[in-house]
């Protein structure tokens, strides 16, 4: 397992509102360059940025023409001649950036590592690269079928396991929820945003057959996609308390990638490949919402940790659409398959209940900053870790589950899962 | 806009024709690929031409049935205008996974000649091949959908 890793400073860009505002002239190389800075800010006892050794970054990818070189970015970030790897690996590409941070300490390699996630939505050159299927993969079968697309399918492939009204149930729940987090995060996207959505409204709207009207309040009050950045400095568990009386350990990490072709999984008969008992489903039924990287990676993860699913206190994971959501709840194994709905319908994931989850505001509350989907979890899991949280602090916070997804295979081609514990 | 070519002209410069080129037969013909060590078929076709069920490279062309029954659809929600009506000339298409009879799905995949109303998962279906954009050089591009069987 190499050495314990430890993290002692974290930190993000300011998604909120009145920041935005000022944003406007702000590029990615400012962006990551606010994130590190609010992580150098963090770091309890000061570092010297010098004294960071080696860089890993990521952001989302596919074809966007400025993605950046590690030389552009260790300019931006002043920290030439640093060595630097770029990482671009979709939504989860955070968790994966975190991955190759942690295996650089653990093996000894370095003994301070910068981890940054970012992304970038307006400075594109071709907008319709970041939608395309056609730079997710290196052929074309999708015939302009695109991400949303697939979600959709996604979705309908969700209301035959879950049931449709316990599935928009949950998701409507789970919305307000963010919501109210978001409004106790000054830095999320929806802080001072009132929820505009009424659970009892909605599901009136939809038991009254005005389902056009339920989903265009919906989609009113769904997420907000933000440019950004976050990440965390990582040294060996040993020298953690030069840093901060408060670190927070890194018991695992694991990453898993499976084809973005959505229905690879649905190779009929499954009988002979693992992740049909792994995802507990009938190989009959089986099909690319049952995500096997996301489970493989959640398994991977916990066997690391040597933890149990019920030591988990809270999670952070992708919570971008509600299937997604649902089969990373589920690869937690904390209440049985295709029982996410009503563990959302019935509270368990706000603040009070069984595994708190999303409690920066989730990803669309926080800002949905592709790049940096996984970091922003990570930071904000270590922020709830050290009981500095605030008006959102979660009760219990002793070990912590963050997960990422990404990808066009049901938006869970890949996956990363890491295991925090405070002291 | 020129005469010649009515249809909307907007083009997304990620569209390649090489690549067009390359899977003309997977697109045309539903040429996918077979191990020839361990039989496991593969749609798309391998590019690689790896087989990730027993690691050989030894790779050869399938082409699958032509007939296949509807796993799961659903009608176009995106708001797409750019993709959807200037590039594929409409907007609200069936989308859907097609099971075929060698138990390989397909998917996204669009069925047409037909409305949502006449769908049903189970419906066997067949393959045609229609007109699907113009190329950047104003080429015709062709790709597979699928239509219902009726017995």
């Amino acid at each position: 397992m190499g050495r314990r890793v430890a993290i002692v400073g974290f930190g993000s860009t300011d998604n909120s509102y009145e920041q935005r505002k000022k944003d406007d002239l702000r590029p990615w190389r400012t962006k990551i360059a606010d994130a590190f800075y609010d992580i150098l800010a963090n770091v309890d006892k000061g570092i010297d940025p010098k004294d960071v050794q080696y860089v890993v970054t990521n952001y989302h990818g596919e074809a966007s023409v400025e993605g950046g070189s590690p030389a552009e970015i260790i300019d931006a970030l002043g920290l030439a001649p640093t060595g630097h790897s770029l990482i671009t690996d979709q939504c989860t590409g955070s968790g994966t950036s975190l991955f190759d941070a942690y295996a650089i300490l653990a093996s000894g390699l370095h003994d301070v590592v910068l981890q940054i996630g970012w992304d970038t939505r307006y400075d594109l050159l071709n907008r319709a690269d970041k939608r395309s299927l056609q730079s997710n993969v290196d052929f074309d079968y999708h015939f302009g079928f695109d991400h949303y697309h697939v979600t959709d399918i996604y979705d309908v492939l969700t209301y035959r396991k879950y049931g449709k009204r316990d599935s928009l149930e949950a998701q409507i729940t789970y919305l307000i929820q963010s919501y109210w987090y978001a409004n106790r995060n000054p830095k999320a996207a929806w802080y001072g945003v009132p929820c505009p959505i009424k659970k009892d409204e909605m599901m009136s709207l939809l038991d009254g057959g005005q389902e056009e009207e339920f989903w265009r309040r919906l989609r009113r009050a769904g997420y907000l996609s933000v440019d950004g950045a976050s990440g965390v400095i990582l040294v060996p568990a040993e020298d953690a308390k030069k840093y901060t009386d408060t670190p927070v350990y890194i018991e695992a990490v694991s990453q898993k990638n499976t084809p973005n072709y959505v229905a690879w999984p649905m190779h009929y008969p499954v009988k002979k490949y693992p992740w049909a008992s792994i995802v507990n489903a009938a190989p009959g039924k089986f099909d690319f919402s049952d995500a096997p990287a996301v489970w493989l990676s959640t398994e991977e993860a916990l066997k690391k940790a040597k933890i149990e699913p019920k030591d988990a206190d809270f999670a952070e994971v992708y919570d971008m659409d509600i299937a997604t959501l649902y089969v990373n709840l589920e690869s937690l194994r904390i209440f049985p398959r295709y029982q996410a709905a009503r563990f959302i319908i019935e509270g368990e994931t706000a603040i009070d209940g069984r595994l708190p989850c999303g409690t920066h505001g989730g990803l669309g509350g926080f800002g949905k900053v592709s790049g940096a989907d996984f970091s922003n979890c990570l930071v904000e899991a270590v922020i709830q870790l050290r009981g500095e949280a605030g008006k959102r602090q979660v009760p219990k916070h002793d070990v912590a589950i963050v997960k990422g997804n990404g990808g066009v295979g049901g938006g869970t081609a890949m996956s990363s899962t890491a295991v925090l514990r405070r002291e | 806009m020129h005469s010649l070519f009515p249809e909307p002209a907007y083009q997304i410069a990620v569209y390649r024709e090489p690549l067009y080129w390359r899977e003309r037969k997977g697109r045309y013909r539903l040429a996918g690929s077979r191990c020839k060590k361990c039989g496991e078929l593969w749609w798309p076709r391998r590019v690689s031409e790896v087989c990730p069920n027993c690691h050989s490279r030894d790779i050869e062309e399938y082409e699958f049935s032509h007939e296949g029954e509807v796993f799961s659809f659903m009608k176009d929600s995106v708001p797409a205008p750019l993709m959807a009506m200037q590039v594929y000339g409409r907007d609200r298409r069936i989308i859907a996974a097609i099971k075929l009879k060698e138990g390989v799905c397909i998917a996204p995949t669009e069925i047409v000649d037909c409305s949502i109303e006449e769908l049903k998962e189970g419906m066997k279906v067949r393959r045609v091949v229609r007109k699907l954009r113009r190329a950047n050089n104003g080429n015709w591009l062709y790709g597979y959908m699928w239509v219902p069987i009726i017995e």
